[in-house]
């Protein structure tokens, strides 16, 4: 146990030894995928970088792999492509219905369907051999054809701002002007529970409060964008330095052979991520539709259920 | 003045942050369109029948289910009635059973009866006939026997008796005889 241990050791400082310093010379070239997407060509005014020939290429591989899976309509006894889809659909549902709420859910879920699936396969793409590192030299430098859209803050900054659209006509349509005015300003305080001056100072502060709230909403799309982007931009940025670390170890006689095997672990990780963050990504947009549309109406049903015994 | 300049050093690094992350306004429009477009087909042409099929399927398990629910009630009630019938047809048959053993007994205690009474009154007949014939063997011995000795005593005395001696005489026999 202790030579086991002793030699577990000995191995991860000789693996930090070698790992170190050639992480620092990848750092010190400066390798590592730039910040914004690469523009490839242009259509009139219009530049079409990578990410965009991602994002339009994994568009229609979605489409078309739905399209398939299903073979024309979706059948009562599911084949195996629509059962598959049918799992994610099925448990997708189950975990915002009661986010969302009941009333708010027939028309707020298939805009959450887009979300996850868009988000989860944009960033599988992302694992995909050639995204990357299919590209041209153009004046010393090089131009990636493909480029994971979540890894372009462009791609994500465009989902967050047609969640905050969605999420106001989602709000607008389950509780209405008034239904949102006092989900943000209003005075939520019980007024038999406070004297009638506490109740009438409590409106200024819920109106401070709600412009507070204000600047939160708006912050969403700041936050949104910016957490999947991190963490695609993140994640690409490792694999792209753990190939090129691979290739630095190369020239090490022994260890050679197994340098291709460095990123491996790292596209399993990456792999997790993807489907966190698109997961993370959806919920996060039921959960801000939820806390104005859903008033526990799915709670009191379960209350109602348990109450009865009744079992639908 | 610490205020505008906070502000402009805020916007200037912000301005380059946008350079820096490539921010472009067209390229949130075609991406945002891009998804708009892809989610709306998605859904239109995968998403809505899965999820209808998926409704129907779920409407159609929970009919099966309360159908089965139905069927095995519409069993344990069944098989309870089956169970009373068969209980009442049992004690059904016990009594007709019962009742036939009993019917049969009393038919043959009456038989048994109406044979006894019909060998007693046979009995009877036969001996009230024993008794007739017996009488009238008798009577015809007597008359017989009255007779021979009238004649034998008639062929001895030849005509010395007279009727009255005669009628004594037969008298006198008749006596004797058993």
């Amino acid at each position: 146990m202790f030579a086991r241990n002793n030699f577990a050791r000995v191995a991860l400082v000789v693996l930090a030894a070698v790992c170190i310093p050639c992480i620092a010379q990848c750092s010190e070239h400066g390798e590592g995928v730039s910040a914004a997407a690469t523009v490839v060509f242009s259509i009139g005014q219009f530049p079409i970088t990578d990410s965009v020939i991602m994002s339009w290429a994994i568009s229609l591989l979605i489409i078309l792999a739905v399209k398939f899976s299903l073979r024309g309509e979706a059948q009562i006894i599911p084949p195996r492509g629509q059962a598959m889809i049918e799992s994610l659909v099925g448990g997708l549902r189950d975990i915002v219905e009661p986010v969302v709420g009941r009333k708010a859910f027939g028309i707020v879920f298939p805009c959450l369907l887009g979300y996850f699936f868009f988000i989860l396969l944009q960033n599988l793409g992302g694992l995909l051999p050639g995204v990357g590192s299919i590209g041209i030299y153009s004046g010393g430098e090089f131009k990636p054809f493909f480029r994971p859209a979540n890894a372009d803050l462009n791609a994500t900054l465009a989902l967050a701002v047609v969640a905050f659209f969605a999420w106001a006509y989602y709000c607008l349509r389950c509780a209405g002007v008034r239904g949102m005015y006092f989900e943000i300003f209003g005075n939520k305080a019980d007024k038999s529970e406070i004297s009638s001056f506490v109740y009438g100072a409590l409106f200024f502060v819920f109106l401070g409060v709600g412009l507070i709230e204000c600047i939160s909403i708006l912050c969403r799309i700041i936050s949104l964008s910016f957490r999947l982007f991190g963490n695609t931009f993140g994640g690409e940025n490792l694999l792209h330095n753990m190939y090129g670390f691979s290739s630095l170890l190369k020239n090490i006689p022994v260890v050679n052979y197994l340098s291709y095997l460095i990123p491996l672990p790292f596209y399993f990780l990456e792999f997790l991520v993807a489907i966190i963050q698109s997961f993370v990504f959806t919920l996060l947009l039921s959960v801000y539709i939820g806390l104005v549309c859903n008033h526990g109406d799915h709670e009191k049903e379960i209350l109602k259920k348990e109450e009865y015994g009744y079992n639908s | 003045m610490a205020i505008s300049n906070v502000l402009m050093f805020g916007m200037v690094d912000f301005s380059g942050l946008l350079d820096k992350f490539g921010i472009d306004w067209h390229l949130l429009l075609i991406q945002s369109l891009n998804f708009v477009l892809v989610a709306f087909l998605l859904y239109r042409f995968g998403f809505r029948s899965v999820a209808r099929v998926m409704d129907e399927r779920r409407e159609k398990i929970e009919l099966g289910l309360k159908y089965a629910d139905d069927m095995k009630r519409e069993k344990a009630a069944f098989e309870s009635s089956r169970a009373q019938r068969a209980e009442s047809a049992r004690r059904e048959a016990e009594g007709i059973v019962k009742s036939a053993k009993d019917g049969a007994k009393a038919i043959l205690e009456q038989g048994k009866m109406e044979l006894q009474q019909q060998s007693a009154g046979m009995i009877l007949n036969a001996e009230k006939e024993i008794a007739r014939r017996r009488k009238k063997i008798l009577g015809d011995a007597k008359a017989e026997i009255g007779t021979l000795v009238v004649e034998v005593a008639k062929s001895v005395l030849a005509s010395q008796m007279t009727d009255r001696d005669r009628n004594n005489y037969a008298a006198m026999a008749e006596k004797m005889l058993p």
